[in-house]
Order: structure tokens, then sequence, then C-alpha cells
């Protein structure tokens, strides 16, 4: 009896060691995807590129005509 | 020596009356030269070419002023490129209420920006030159700021300004000199942005210089709208890349 209820306590045990790696395997995953994405999402496109360039060679301080020339490019 | 105050006072008291309605011609040095993208150095040239056959009036009265764009028939140009020749270069509108000490910007939007008229640091040289027939001095003064990358700037403002014209205004937001100011260059980046008045007309009688309506808001409140943006979010990655190579 003692050894069928070691060997139940062992393989919950065991199974539950399991699942939460698999687990935690798999936020990580998830999380480095959304990483990835969010990256992507911030590169400037080129006619973005030409924006920043136009705006920096003009020397101007208004985010205003900036996000102007950026909206441009949408 | 009393003979020239009592002139300085009456020829004060005489031009306080009247109005004083000035167009100013532009011209810019900047080329599109420095710039390697192509796509940026076309539409840099572009809007070049367009802000040097821009014109402006300045219209003074009773203590209030208008800067505007003078709409010329014949100059065909896209709204965009307009703005952005605007923006970049020349001037938005701006209108002036010396009593009240205050600005009021018309944004391409729409957006009525008001700002409060502090004084500017001019300081006057002796050096003198005639515009257009009238004797007119040298004023300087730097504007320190911070730019959208994060970097300390100055820009170096040069007005030649005519006393015997005693209005104490010019173009954009340029005030406070003993004088008309006939000319002003801005110096951005090693490159000139000047207006010059090209003619200059007095008249006997007040007009009334009709300012926008609407509400206003001010600069930060303005400025604060794109502080989130799409180009908020791409200025803040290029101020760190500009960062990480310093």
């Amino acid at each position: 009896m003692k050894k069928l209820f070691f060997t139940a306590f062992a393989v919950v045990v065991f199974s539950s060691v399991a699942m939460a790696n698999s687990t935690e395997l798999k936020e990580t995953t998830t999380l480095q995807n959304v990483i990835k994405v969010v990256e992507v999402e911030n590169q400037a496109t080129p006619c973005e590129n030409a924006a920043i360039d136009y705006y920096e060679a003009t020397g101007s301080n208004d985010p205003a005509f900036f996000t102007y020339l950026i909206a441009m490019c949408h | 020596m009393k003979y020239f105050f009592f002139s300085l006072l009456f020829t004060s008291i005489v031009y306080s009356q009247q109005t004083v309605i000035v167009t100013y011609d532009f011209h810019t040095s900047f080329s599109n030269n420095e710039l390697k993208n192509e796509d940026a150095k076309k539409l840099f040239g572009n809007t070049v070419e367009l802000a040097n056959n821009q014109k402006f009036q300045l219209s003074y009265s009773e203590n209030k002023a208008s800067f505007k764009y003078i709409d010329q028939l014949g100059l065909d140009s896209d709204p965009q490129l307009l703005n952005i020749s605007r923006m970049a270069f020349t001037s938005l509108d701006v209108y002036t209420n010396l009593e009240a000490k205050a600005q009021i910007t018309v944004r391409n939007d729409g957006t009525l920006v008001e700002s409060k008229i502090t004084p500017l640091d001019w300081e006057i040289t002796a050096e003198s030159k005639n515009i257009g027939g009238y004797l007119c001095y040298k004023a300087l003064f730097n504007e320190n700021f911070i730019d959208s990358f994060g970097k300390n700037r100055s820009t170096k403002i040069v007005a030649w300004f005519a006393p015997s014209l005693p209005f104490s205004l010019g173009p954009k937001y340029f005030y406070g000199l003993p004088g008309l100011i006939l000319e002003v260059t801005e110096y951005v980046n090693s490159h000139g942005n000047t207006f010059l008045a090209n003619t200059i007309e007095l008249r006997d009688k007040k007009e009334n210089i009709k300012f926008p309506n609407g509400k206003t808001v001010t600069k930060e409140e303005y400025d604060k709208k794109f502080q989130y943006s799409d180009g908020a979010v791409l200025l803040a990655k290029k101020r760190e890349e500009t960062k990480g190579k310093e």
C-alpha cells in the first residue's frame, strides 16, 4: 500500500514538474515573438527615412512639421 | 538738441496715427546638395524653389500687426509642397498684438497657437546700410534651444532696421527694435533664410487688422499632441541612434 501511494505521489509530482517546464518554455517563446514583432514595426520605411533626412537637413525644431512629413508616408 | 528730440517726438506721434504695409521677398541659401537620400533631395529641391518665389505682407496699425503669405496668381503649387516649404523655410501666418503682448500663429491644420511676447535680446551695432532709400542699422541675437534630436542648438538672427520708420516690428515673430525691420536673416545649419522688404506703403488713416477667430492653444499644448505620434517614436529612435554614435 505504501509502495502504491509512493508511486502515485511520484507520478503526480513528476508530471507537474514536466508540465511546468513546458509551460514556461511556451511563455518564453511567445514573449520572444512579441518582441520581434515590435522591433519590426519600429523600423522606419524608406519614405519615413526620406522624411527624417529632409527634416534634419532643414534644421527645423517643429514636432508638428515632422509629424506632417511622416503622415505623408501613410 | 531740443529740435532733434522734438522732431523725433513729432515723427513718433505722426507715425502712430498711420498704417504701414510692407511686402517682403524671400530667399534661402539652402540647396539640396548635402542630402544623400534621393527622395529627400528631390523634395528639398522642389520646396526650396517654391520658397524662393514666395511673398509675404506685413500690415501694422494701432499696435496690431499681421504677417501673411500672399497667394499669388500664377504660382501653381501643390498645397502639400506649399505647406512644407512654409514650415521648413518661410513662415506661417503670424498675428501680433503689442498691447496684449501676444502672438498667434496659424498652423497648417488651422489651429491657432498663441504665445506670449517676451523681450528679444537684440544687440544693436553701429553697422549700417541703405535698404530702399532707408538708412538701416544692424542688430543681432542668438536663439538657443534644444532640437528634436536632443542637441543644444543656436540660430543666429541678423536684422536691419530703419529708425526713421518707428514701428517695432518685422517679418514673422521678430519685433522689439527701435525701427521697422526691412531685412532679417535666420542662419540655420550655416544657411541663411532671408526676408527682404520689397515695397513699403504708409497710409494716413488707421486700419483694422483682422485677427483670426477661434479658440487658441498654447505652444506647449499644441506640441503635446504630437508627443506620442508615429513621428515622435521615430524621432526618439533617431535620438538614441545619434547618442549611441556619440
